[in-house]
């Protein structure tokens, strides 16, 4: 209305008015019309962007439906509070959304990572960075599984973090695979570390027991083989071939190696390998071999089967060099044989002289007694008819007969000791003495003799031949002190390291030194009948006595200062 | 019963001198009254086991031991196998002293074995001492029939 006003007052004004009025409306129009287009495009413009945003909201939608089904999601405030949590998450964790919220990922925390591992997770997305890494969990049931998970920091337009976002995926099985793996990698590096080991020192043993080997079968003169029936081969250890004498190493079938055993044994060397290979049987012979320089040896071989499905797959064995313990053998044999036909002989000659000494007992006996009985009947029934003459040639018969009866019977006693078993016990030699000593000075009536006897140790020996020694030197004794006015016998021991030296010593009339030798001899008397009678056996029988328990016998005397007769006896 | 049928005592002796030498000492121990002297070991063995001994009161054996033929351990091992005549006193009198003789002897059941000493004297004694043992102190079993 303002240009309504103008042109009442003026028509040039009006025209003027009517101008402009028109110019202000054109250009109001040109405004509204470039208004109305620029409303109209930005309108365009707006649709365009809310299309845009449905589009996105809904690809955002699409694309967390992929995550949360295939991974499990949560998210975490600044502080680490659990403000957002998937269904995968309650399925694994086994805890529930309203468990979960609000409270810190320590819920799920298995213990099994140290402190740094968690120090360097929360160094990394603080800096608003990306943390990965494989970690395991404990669920609910307290069961542990294992995730790969991806923490990522939300940051703000100032470069603040906001809150943190995880996205993990289940490894357990994988994880379980890998640590099996992992285990048995352990355990077998461990199993390859022992059996190095065992095998180091097995090594070493082998190494040991190779050169022990080889020594034993140098010094035993004993070679080891191996005969290989399926690979057709042969091994020999060193002393084989040097038994052979052969150079190490030289090449040879079987056939040639039989063929060192001497002619005679060839064959019985042969049927052994045979039964060997064929039925399993094993081989142990001692047998004459021929060494490649032709010297004629023995050997021990010994062969043994290795069997595999009752065939024989190889034979293995040894052989040895017996040469010298054959020798010594043989030489054994030929000795024993020796010794046997010697032995043989000995029995002859013993049983000659034990019917020699058998009929000397009966024959030589039996005409005695004839003779002494008769003349003693002569005497008792025609004593009045001889003369003084008569009588005293009939006493010398007798007497003389008698004595011959003594000196067989000595002679018999002699020869029996020779063939008598020893007996040996340990005897009380104290008791043995005073026991003869008193039978034999009962005996000697009217005489006073001395007995002096010492103590005497225990000893071992046959007591009765102990016995017989005794008697005879005692009766000796006393039979030679008979002239003596006041006889004294003395009789001791003296005890050694291995022997007992007994001594009997008596005043009697003793003997000439000179003729000491003949003293134990058979028959060999010093003194004549008529001064003291004796066959002259008593000191052989005596001597042969201590001689067969491996003493010695001898005595000291001189002419009317009486004698000593000194014995030993081994105390073993 | 006649007394004339009586053997008291057996003397097997082949040395006819031993054997009279035997008789004497018995004799003269008036022992003598019932004595029968074989000469061997076969006489000994004849008698013993084809006469009948029931009556004729055999009271004891002397027995040689070294005798041609048949010897004294063979007519000792034949009596003492025999169930009737094992109790008869069989004294071996002899001149072997030799161990074995005695060994088998006693392992056969000799009764009695005797020396014969070369003494006379001592011969005499001892076959007196035997003679009165076993003639008048020992004791035999009963006879069943007499």
């Amino acid at each position: 209305m303002f240009e309504d006003g103008f042109i009442v007052r003026s028509v040039g004004t009006v025209a003027f008015a009517a101008f402009a009025f028109a110019a202000i409306l054109l250009f109001l129009i040109v405004k509204l019309y470039r208004m109305n287009r620029k409303m109209r495009s930005e309108a365009a413009n707006v649709r365009q962007v809310e299309n845009e945003l449905v589009r996105v909201n809904k690809f955002l939608a699409d694309f967390q439906r992929a995550i949360d089904i295939s991974s499990i999601i949560s998210i975490t405030d600044r502080k680490g509070s659990i403000t957002y949590a998937n269904d995968n998450f309650e399925k694994i964790s086994g805890y529930s959304k309203e468990e979960l919220i609000g409270k810190n990922h320590r819920i799920i925390n298995s213990g099994y990572h140290d402190r740094s591992f968690w120090v360097n997770m929360w160094k990394t997305i603080s800096k608003g960075k990306v943390w990965r890494n494989e970690v395991k969990n404990k669920a609910k049931n307290g069961s542990y599984y294992w995730v790969d998970t991806y923490i990522i920091p939300f940051l703000d337009e100032y470069g603040r973090i906001q809150q943190f976002l995880s996205v993990r995926n289940d490894i357990t099985e994988r994880k379980a695979v890998e640590e099996a793996l992992l285990l048995l990698n352990r355990d077998l590096e461990h199993r390859i570390a022992e059996k190095t080991q065992s095998l180091a020192s097995a090594n070493l043993e082998l190494t040991k027991m190779n050169h022990l080997m080889e020594t034993v079968q140098k010094h035993a003169r004993i070679g080891v083989w191996e005969l290989d029936i399926r690979a057709g081969k042969t091994f020999w250890s060193d002393e084989v071939y040097i038994i052979h004498e052969l150079p190490l190493q030289a090449s040879m079938t079987l056939e040639e190696s039989i063929r060192f055993y001497h002619p005679d044994h060839t064959a019985q060397m042969k049927a052994a390998i045979d039964a060997a290979i064929q039925k399993g049987i094993k081989w142990d012979m001692e047998l004459k071999f021929i060494t490649n320089n032709k010297n004629e040896i023995w050997v021990r071989t010994i062969g043994l089967p290795a069997m595999e499905n009752g065939e024989t797959v190889a034979v293995q064995g040894w052989l040895q060099d017996i040469t010298r313990r054959k020798t010594a053998e043989f030489e054994i044999i030929s000795m024993n044989a020796l010794l046997e036909s010697h032995s043989q002989k000995l029995e002859t000659i013993n049983r000659e002289l034990e019917s020699f000494t058998y009929s000397v007992s009966h024959d030589l006996r039996a005409p005695l007694r004839s003779i002494y009985g008769y003349c003693e009947i002569l005497k008792e029934d025609y004593a009045g008819s001889l003369d003084e003459e008569g009588n005293k040639a009939l006493d010398i018969v007798i007497k003389n007969a008698g004595r011959m009866g003594q000196l067989i019977d000595d002679l018999l006693e002699f020869s029996r000791l020779g063939r008598k078993g020893m007996d040996k016990s340990i005897g009380n030699m104290q008791e043995v003495v005073e026991n003869v000593s008193r039978e034999i000075a009962s005996q000697e009536k009217g005489r006073k003799i001395r007995l002096l006897i010492h103590p005497l140790e225990p000893v071992k020996a046959d007591v009765q031949m102990m016995r017989q020694v005794w008697v005879n030197l005692v009766s000796n004794a006393v039979k030679y002190t008979r002239k003596t006015a006041e006889p004294v016998i003395e009789i001791g021991g003296k005890s050694d390291k291995d022997k007992i030296t007994y001594f009997i010593k008596d005043n009697g009339v003793g003997f000439n030194m000179k003729y000491a030798g003949k003293l134990f001899e058979v028959f060999q008397r010093l003194h004549r009948a008529d001064e003291f009678e004796g066959t002259g056996v008593g000191l052989a029988l005596v001597k042969r006595i201590v001689k067969r328990h491996g003493g010695e016998i001898w005595a000291e005397a001189s002419e009317n200062k009486g004698a000593t007769f000194y014995f030993t006896l081994p105390k073993n | 019963m006649n007394d004339s049928n009586f053997v008291e005592i057996l003397l097997v002796e082949d040395n006819p001198d031993d054997a009279g030498l035997t008789i004497r000492a018995l004799k003269k121990n008036n022992l003598c009254n019932h004595l029968l002297h074989l000469k061997d070991g076969e006489e000994a063995l004849n008698f013993l086991f084809s006469e009948d001994l029931s009556n004729r009161n055999l009271k004891l054996i002397l027995l040689d031991i070294k005798m041609p033929k048949v010897d004294g351990i063979e007519v000792l091992r034949k009596l003492k196998s025999d169930p009737s005549k094992k109790s008869i006193p069989v004294v071996a009198l002899t001149s072997s002293k030799e161990e074995r003789d005695i060994i088998q002897s006693y392992e056969l059941g000799v009764n009695a074995y005797i020396v014969k000493p070369v003494n006379f004297e001592k011969f005499v004694s001892a076959v007196s001492e035997l003679g009165h043992f076993w003639l008048a102190l020992n004791q035999p079993p009963l006879k069943t029939k007499k």
